[in-house]
């Protein structure tokens, strides 16, 4: 059986996946929905992605809900919405970075060409400055290890720095908030979060 | 692609501000002989004091886990600085409340405080919950590495009363890339001496739910300047939210939220380490 996402991310289910707490506002109230339905919430499994946005799953759906200034609720689809994306949006292509979604699990992810290509992050080599009281050499640059495999990905931008990620295998879907850096999802009937390495300041 | 700019080193990862609480009404029940009445006015606003005598504050509340929020507010109008913070737990009807003072030194203005007192929040049928949330020692051995997005740091909670810092690998690797002075002699952190200790406050919550206050008062002894820190962590989802309070020595006056995700860190060798900066 091919691996999914979730089994890369949690190296094979061994190691704690992220959480965050759900979300309870949205109980309640009532989202539109581009072809004019509503969808209303009740107990759904809803995670709070940014101030104004949240990943909800309702009537067997992922719904990516967005509060407008009004706090009225428009909502997206999300697999429909980035099923139909043919190639990655253009922040994205070519993007390489480091991210977790399991405590001390990082992963190196690379996007391109309509693909995610996993491979272990290696962990750096280098002195504790605590009482050496020398100089520090710099940290070792490492050659990239061998892949864990890659996926399939469809990706769509919603907003500024927000795509939606599909992997159309097995439908699991990902939210990218890159104004913080950091990944939502519901998978396997939990919230699962995740973050990417902030790039050190320069 | 980068992230966005937020205000503090540490506020990058923290989570979305929570307004869930919005419109509700608490007494809230403390030990120190005084009951408080705290609503949320809307989304930013929220009144707390004793009855009659509540005052309007900006707010920010953040969540860790089921009906468990962090809710955070001061005055930034007075002095000496008071920095209030809420842990209201509506699963078991309890609040904490961490009151944080600066500029209440008189030798040393910078040197932060931090004072807990314990609570419940009354029930709508009048009663009180009798238990408390408490200090505890579960955390003692205990050492976590947080990301906060441009800034690792592992808290090794040495015993019930100090913590000491420590880096990992990954976070000194990221930490010197983005700042090679720090690998010239000297240009780290202080070699003078094995360790950082400082005063470590560490509450149980509930289960695996922890508030853990940590002060900077060895760093105010030497610049001056020192922040309180308060960090409410899920040990299950591995992540916390909280709040740095202190000033710096450029004059600001900092009281930001933040957020991490953490990892758990092998500090043996820091644990092992003779303490030199407090008799034991």
């Amino acid at each position: 059986m091919e691996k999914t996402f979730f089994d890369y991310v949690s190296n094979d289910g061994k190691d704690l996946v992220f959480g965050l707490p759900f979300t309870e506002e949205l109980r309640g109230r009532a989202a539109r929905l581009p072809e004019g339905t509503e969808v209303c919430f009740g107990d759904e499994l809803a995670v709070k992605c940014d101030d104004d946005l949240f990943l909800a799953e309702a009537a067997g759906r992922l719904l990516l809900v967005e509060e407008l200034a009004d706090e009225s609720l428009i909502a997206l689809d999300a697999g429909k919405a980035a099923s139909g994306a043919s190639s990655l949006p253009e922040e994205l292509e070519g993007w390489t970075a480091d991210f977790s979604f399991a405590s001390g699990y990082v992963l190196t992810a690379e996007f391109k060409a309509g693909t995610l290509t996993l491979r272990p992050s290696p962990e750096p080599v280098i002195a504790n400055p605590f009482g050496s009281g020398g100089a520090l050499e710099a940290p070792k640059a490492q050659a990239p290890l061998a892949p864990l495999g890659t996926l399939s990905l469809q990706a769509v931008k919603t907003g500024d720095k927000r795509f939606l990620l599909r992997f159309p295998e097995t439908g699991e879907i990902i939210f990218l908030n890159a104004r913080r850096f950091l990944l939502y999802s519901i998978l396997r009937g939990r919230i699962a979060a995740g973050f990417v390495e902030v790039p050190a300041k320069e | 692609m980068k992230p966005n700019q937020y205000t503090g080193m540490l506020s990058i990862f923290r989570p979305p501000l929570v307004f869930e609480l919005t419109g509700r009404h608490f007494t809230l029940v403390f030990d120190d002989g005084y009951d408080r009445e705290l609503v949320f006015k809307d989304r930013r606003t929220l009144a707390f004091g004793t009855a009659g005598e509540e005052k309007d504050y900006a707010y920010e509340c953040l969540k860790i886990a089921d009906r468990c929020y962090f809710v955070n507010f001061e005055d930034p109008a007075l002095r000496p600085r008071l920095g209030i913070t809420l842990v209201l737990d509506l699963v078991q009807d309890l609040v904490t409340m961490a009151l944080a003072h600066l500029y209440t030194n008189p030798k040393i203005p910078g040197m932060p405080s931090c004072d807990y007192v314990f609570g419940a929040i009354r029930r709508e049928d009048g009663s009180v919950a009798e238990l408390r949330h408490g200090y505890t020692t579960e955390l003692v051995g205990i050492s976590i590495s947080w990301n906060y997005g441009y800034f690792d740091i592992a808290h090794v909670y040495a015993t019930e009363h100090y913590y000491r810092v420590s880096f990992s690998a990954r976070g000194l690797a990221r930490a010197y890339r983005g700042r090679p002075e720090l690998r010239k002699p000297g240009g780290g952190k202080p070699a003078q001496q094995d360790i950082y200790e400082d005063y470590f406050t560490p509450i149980k919550i509930r289960d695996r739910i922890y508030l853990v206050g940590l002060l900077e008062t060895v760093k105010a002894r030497r610049s001056g300047h020192g922040n309180s820190i308060l960090v409410l962590m899920d040990l299950d989802e591995m992540h916390d939210v909280g709040r740095s309070f202190g000033s710096n020595s450029e004059g600001g006056n900092g009281n930001n939220t933040l957020g991490a995700f953490g990892v758990f860190h092998d500090a043996s060798s820091v644990l092992a380490k003779k303490s030199t900066l407090y008799i034991r």
